[in-house]
Parts: C-alpha cells; structure tokens; sequence
C-alpha cells in the first residue's frame, strides 16, 4: 500500500514539474542558431540563414537589448536580441541568424544598455525571400531576467 | 487588611502601615507605623516646605509606591495593583487639588470640572445618579462653591481665588471618597483662604468625603478635626 | 466631550486653542507635499509626453552628430541643427531596398514663435505617436500643392487661428524676426487633433511652400545679403538640403544593416539612429535630474515635519503641568503619550491633506497653459494613488516623529505625580 502512495506521490510531482512554465527552459547559445557547416573547406562562409529546426522551440537565451520601441512609460516593448553589445555602433551589424526579434505582452524596464538579459519565450523561423529581407528568429518573450555574470 | 486598633466604627478609608519612602535607601524620607484616617475626617498634615509633604500625598494617591510596607485606601492595598489598575482607582475614588495652575487652559471651567467623569465610568454614572447629567452636576457644584455662571468661561479669565475654587468641584464631582488637597491656599490671600476652606469642607461633608489637606500654615489648624505634624511622619526626632 | 476617546477630543481642543502655531505647522507640511507631488506630476507627464513623442519609427537620420542631439532637434525641436542633409541622400535612402516610407523634414523657420517644419504629406500618413497612434486632424485636411499649412492644436489655441486664416512666415528660429517673408502668405487648409506633445505645437508646410516662400528672401528696405544671413533655410529647392528624416522599414530585423550602412555612406557623413536607442539614452541623462528632484522633495517633507517636532518640543515643558492634571484626574501614562503623539499625527495628517488640495488647485489652474506652452498634458491632476500614499507616509512620520516628545512627556508624567514646582 505504501509504495503505490509513493509511486502515485512521484508521479505527481513529476507531472507537476513537467507542466511548470518554463521553469527550466533548455539553454541556446548563439552558436547553435547558425546552420553547421555543410563543406570541410575552411574557406566556405557561414551561412547566415536561421536554423529551421529551433522553430517552435522554447528556449533561454542570454543576449543584450537593442529597443525598437517604448511606451509613454519609457518601458520597452519591442526589441533585438543581439549577442554583443555595440551592434550598433563599433562593429557591423550580426548576420540575420545572430540576432532575435523579440515582442513583449508587457513592457519591461531596461535597466541600461551595456546590461544582458536572459530571454525566454517560443522561437519562431519567419521566412521571406526577397531581396528587402531574409529570414531570421521572432520570438515573443514570457520572461526576461538580469544576466549575472 | 488591618484596621488600626485605636479606632472603633467604620474602617478607615485610609491607612499606612510600617510605610516607608525615600528616594535614596539608605535616608528614608518617610517613615509611617501606623496612620488611619476615618470615613468622613478632615485631617491637615502640617509641615514646613520641603518636609516631604507633597511625597507623601503622592503617596497616599498611588502615584508612587512605597519601599515597604503598605498603603490602603477603602481598604485596597494600592501596592498590590498594577500601574494602569492604581490608575483607574485614583480616578474612581480620589479627587484631586493642587497648589496652582488647577485647570486645563484650553478647555473651559465646564469641561475642566467633567474631566474626572470621562476617566471613570463610576464617577460619571455617580454625577447622573446624583443630578441626572453630569452636566447638570457640575453647575450645582460650581453654582455652591459660589461660580453660578462661570462654566462657559476659561480659565484664564478667572482669578486665582476662582481657579481654586473650580479646581474643588472637579475634586468633587461623581462624589470621590477620598479628597487630596496639596497647598491649595497657599496662593491666594487670606481673606479669602478661610472662605475656600469653608467651602471645600461643606462641599466634602454634603457627600460624606474624607478631607486630607497638607499645608505649612499653622494658621489653618483650628479649622481642622485632625491635625499630623509632619515630623511624626517622618521617622525623625520630633 | 464624552466618554469615548477622550483623548482624541483633548487632542483636537488642543490643537484648536494653539491655532496660530499649528496652521503654521500645517503650511509648512502642506507646501512640502505640494512640492513633492507637484514635482513627481510634472516629471511623470514630461516623461510620458516626450516618450510618445514618436512611435512606430525604424530610423532618424540626419548630419554627423550624436544620437541623442539629433533626437533632440529633429523630433523635439529643442537646439539647433548645425548640418543639413543633402536631398540626394534622402532620395538614395528614401528609395533604398527594404523601406517602407520616409518622411522629410526642413526646420529653421518659425511662425511667432512656434516652429515650421517643412515636410511633405508622407507626414499625415506615416507618422506615429504614444501607442502607434496616427495623426488626425479636427479640421480640414492636410496641404497640397498650394502654399498652404497645416497647425498643430496646441499653436491653433496659442495663436488663435482656424482654417482658412492667412499667415506669415519669419526667417529664423525666433519669435520675431525682421526678415518676414511677405510676398506670400500661407493659407491654413488644416488642424491637427492633440497628441499631448510636442508636435501640436508646430506649424507644417510642404517644401514646395517653403521654397516659394524664400524664393524672395530681401525684404526692399535691406541690402540684398551676400549669404542668407547664415540663417539654416534647409529647404530642398534652393539649398537642396533638408534637416533629416524618418525611415520605416518593412521589415525591423533589418535596422542593424540599414544603420550600418548609412553610418558609413561615403558620399556624406550621416547619422542615423534608432529612436527608441535614443531616446533610451535621453533618459539615462534626464533620469538623474529626475531622482535629484525627487530627493529634494523628500527632504522638503522631512524639513516641514521636523519643523512640527520642534514646535512640539517647545511647547513640551508647558505642558507638564497640563500632563500632571490629567494624571490626577485618572489618566494613564499611556494615554498623556497618546495625547502628545494623536496631536502630532493630527497636524501632520492635516498639513498632508491641505498640500495635497493645493496641489489639485495649482496644477489644475497651470494646465492649460503648460499644455500650451510645452506641449505636455498633464494627465492625473485629482487626486490619485500616489497622493493617497504621500499623506499616509507623511502622517506615519508625523506619528513618528511625535513619539519623541510623547515619550518624554510619558516618562515626566511618571516621575512628576504632583510634585511640580512651578
């Protein structure tokens, strides 16, 4: 009897941790989201088409904040997610497979420029194929914390 | 509880047995065997300024307690009650009269006079039972210690006489057992000290109170049942 | 008085028979809550108006400068545009591969003090402010091809003009100029609805508007000048300069490249800057100045409530002979501390209360002209949460400050009984 109570505990507990929202979502690096090389020639260039496998993945990823918008609030509601801070001033701008389009429900408020945040939401692919613009990752974002270093 | 085996009749309202007070240990200021005072009495405890006068109706009124032995009023030891119980038997049972500045100066004559009733319930319910409002007890008091109309009035506005005289229908209201008085002729002149005095003990013995005055005027002795030196209070050499 | 709570009434008539002094005290509490629910009003609203300002806007671009300057002149009209930008290079980028819409903008004229910003109808369709709210107008419509303009309702009100009024156009960005451009008077065709910010107060031309306007410069009384006067007329025609522009894209991700590679145009040495980046850094700076005067105000409170402490305290060593009364007619010590501290919180509380009502009163009579003024509207003049959170922390402190005396007062009516010598 004891052991089915305690069977029937672990199983809960389980179910309980597997549907807490992303309490442990997966961690990506920036690498990942760049297609692996296809060729051994060292002189192939990267490909900087987004890697269709991560869409609909949700995943944390650490990243610094480049603001498209803000409300009256000076809260930023839409931003990039950049994997070094200075896209846009010191050096060129990341590949459309280095940087995330982020849209937040709420607005948060940046703390400063220089600081990284962990971002977590569901990464989307969008495709286009024009010569205005290239496919590159979306995501809308469910929680944004500080990055400790 | 011990009554003082020198009186027959009615226990006394207040007693003091092997009651002793100093500030500093080792020089008691007051050293009391035994003392009884009778329902009804008008004692004066006479002394010079300094002689511990006052502390020892601080005493008497709860507001200190001794080092040893035992104060009881109506029979209650005080020390044996706690601060905020010594409190609410002072209000209830003892009225008060100082030397000076009686009054609370921005309230006026009619609210000073009532202040005993918003503290004690007993005092309030005995001012309605004696006169149906209390407002209405507070007029005949003023009306008889010779303040017919002074009521609406501050007590900046009224003379020290007059200020005194108030001071002993806020003693009196809600009939108190036990009358304290600290000096309260010593301001006034004596034409007039005579007047209040008669005043105050007709008003006391209307309700059957008990009189404890202190004073350094052996002047005002004849005027009194009961005389105490001071200094058979005092444990001292007399 | 009655039984009940009779020390709040002994409180209350104290307070009433020393009222001089405490109407003072409440003054001074009451103009520190004024002035710090004043200042956190005020900044709240600029920040909000200033922040709404643009919206929806990918790229400014304008002559080499720093990001934040070029949001300041170009978007809020505050400073001046040293550079210009050639017309060629906002037609390279207005035409680049990727943009959506881009909208002109000429400044350096002014019209009895308000702006003009030369622009084309792009303006009317494209702009966004606040919340991605688009531009309406309360009547008329925008300009055309005509020499025509259209106001912002904030300059309508100031200046008092309606569709259809004639209006003439100073050189230069002061309120008056001596160099008028007479020949041509423009026609108001439009006005624009309130955005609460700084864009109602501008007048809007076309360029063409603007060229014809200066294409006779010289008033006849002045010697016809060698340059313009070094005035920046920035028009597309004449100089073939404008002061910058605004870039959507069609699609955001691109920003970064577009950024990139007008930042490195070699033709001209541009500037372009993302405006929310830029207004981003804006607030960095203004947000010091914000919590400087946010500091200050604190400590006004505090210097109006330790002023109310020192009356008490003063008043204290009267009051031991009104403390010795009260304790020979039955009061508890505990209640002579209650007495001196209700007094305290009663003042503190009152004095809350009134600069809160002034506050109300103040700002509710400037309204109007700040917004007219600057553009900013004052969103939450009655009386609201925070107010609500201001008078509590005051009377709190009051209470608070007031156990000090009271707690002396305690320990006096403890250790006096009725030996005060007088």
């Amino acid at each position: 009897m004891t052991s089915a109570i305690r069977l029937a505990a672990s199983l809960a507990l389980l179910l309980a941790a597997s549907s807490a929202p992303g309490q442990d979502a997966p961690k990506l690096t920036w690498e990942e989201m760049v297609p692996a090389k296809t060729s051994s020639d060292p002189l192939a260039v990267t490909s900087s088409a987004p890697v269709l496998a991560l869409d609909g993945r949700t995943v944390q990823l650490p990243g610094f904040i480049v603001p498209l918008e803000s409300d009256e609030g000076g809260l930023i509601s839409e931003f990039l997610l950049v994997p070094y801070f200075g896209a846009c001033i010191h050096v060129p701008p990341p590949p459309p497979n280095q940087l995330v389009y982020v849209t937040l429900e709420e607005a948060f408020n940046l703390v400063s420029l220089q600081q990284p945040y962990w971002i977590e939401g569901t990464l989307q692919v969008e495709e286009y194929s024009s010569e205005v613009a290239d496919s590159h990752y979306t995501m809308r974002a469910e929680r944004i914390s500080k990055y400790n270093y | 509880m011990m009554h003082d085996a020198t009186q027959n009749g009615p226990p006394p309202v207040l007693a003091a047995t092997r009651l002793r007070f100093g500030w500093q240990p080792s020089a008691p200021l007051l050293d009391i065997p035994a003392l009884a005072i009778a329902p009804g009495e008008k004692v004066l405890v006479r002394g010079a300024s300094g002689s511990g006068k006052s502390t020892l109706l601080n005493l008497f009124a709860g507001i200190l307690t001794p080092v040893t032995g035992t104060v009881s009023l109506l029979g209650t030891d005080l020390s044996a009650l706690r601060g905020a119980e010594r409190d609410r038997f002072r209000a209830e049972h003892l009225g008060i009269i100082f030397q000076l500045f009686n009054l609370l100066p921005y309230l006026p004559v009619l609210d000073n006079v009532l202040l005993p009733c918003r503290f004690s319930a007993r005092r309030l319910a005995r001012a309605r039972a004696s006169d149906g409002s209390e407002e209405a007890a507070a007029h005949r008091l003023l009306a008889e210690l010779g303040l017919p109309d002074a009521a609406p009035a501050s007590a900046a506005q009224l003379s020290i006489g007059q200020q005194q005289r108030v001071a002993a229908a806020r003693a009196l209201i809600g009939n108190p057992e036990i009358v304290i008085a600290d000096e309260p002729t010593s301001a006034l002149d004596e034409d007039s000290r005579a007047a209040f005095l008669a005043l105050l003990q007709e008003e006391c013995e209307r309700v059957n109170a008990t009189l404890i005055m202190v004073s350094h005027e052996r002047s005002l002795e004849p005027l009194f049942d009961r005389v105490i030196p001071m200094r058979e209070l005092t444990g001292g050499t007399p | 008085m009655s039984t009940r709570f009779p020390i709040a009434r002994l409180a209350l008539r104290s307070i009433a028979s020393r009222r001089a002094s405490a109407a003072l005290t409440c003054c001074a509490v009451a103009l520190s809550v004024l002035l710090v629910l004043g200042v956190q009003e005020m900044r709240e609203s600029a920040r909000q108006s200033f922040a709404s300002t643009i919206a929806g806007t990918d790229l400014l671009v304008g002559p080499r400068t720093s990001g934040v300057n070029l949001l300041l002149y170009a978007v809020f009209r505050i400073g001046q545009p040293s550079n210009n930008v050639s017309w060629q290079s906002y037609e390279r980028f207005a035409a680049a591969p990727g943009v959506d819409w881009s909208i002109p903008l000429s400044l350096g004229d002014s019209y009895r003090g308000h702006a003009v910003v030369g622009t084309t109808e792009a303006y009317f369709r494209h702009f966004r402010y606040g919340r991605d709210s688009r531009l309406e107008m309360t009547a008329g419509q925008a300009f055309g091809a005509g020499t025509e303009a259209v106001l912002g309702a904030a300059a309508a009100r100031e200046l008092d003009h309606d569709v259809g009024d004639e209006i003439v156009i100073a050189h230069g960005l002061g309120a008056t100029s001596f160099l008028k451009h007479d020949r041509h008077p423009v026609t108001v065709t439009g006005i624009l609805a309130p955005t609460g910010t700084v864009a109602d107060r501008a007048v809007y031309v076309s360029l063409a508007t603007l060229d014809r306007v200066h294409e006779t410069a010289t008033p006849s009384f002045a010697p016809a000048p060698a340059d313009d006067g070094g005035h920046d007329h920035g028009t597309a025609a004449e100089s073939g300069e404008i002061t910058a522009f605004l870039l959507g894209l069609e699609s955001r991700v691109q920003v970064l490249r577009l950024q990139r590679t007008i930042n490195e145009y070699a033709d001209e040495p541009l500037t372009a800057v993302i405006p929310a980046v830029a207004l981003f850094e804006l607030w960095s700076v203004i947000g010091v100045a914000e919590n400087a005067l946010l500091a200050v105000g604190a400590l006004a409170v505090l210097t109006g409530l330790v002023g109310m402490l020192v009356a008490i305290l003063g008043t204290l060593n009267e009051r031991r002979r009104e403390m010795a009364i009260l304790r020979s007619v039955g009061a508890r010590p505990r209640q002579v501390f209650l007495l001196l501290v209700s007094e305290a919180g009663l003042l503190a509380g009152a004095g809350a209360l009134l600069g809160v009502a002034l506050k109300t009163a103040v700002l509710g009579a400037l309204a109007s002209p700040i917004q007219t003024r600057t553009g900013i509207l004052l969103e939450s003049v009655w009386p609201g949460s925070a107010e609500a959170v201001v008078v509590a922390v005051v009377t709190a402190a009051g209470l608070a400050l007031g156990a000090l005396p009271a707690w002396r007062a305690y320990r006096n009516s403890l250790a006096d009984g009725m030996t005060i010598r007088l």
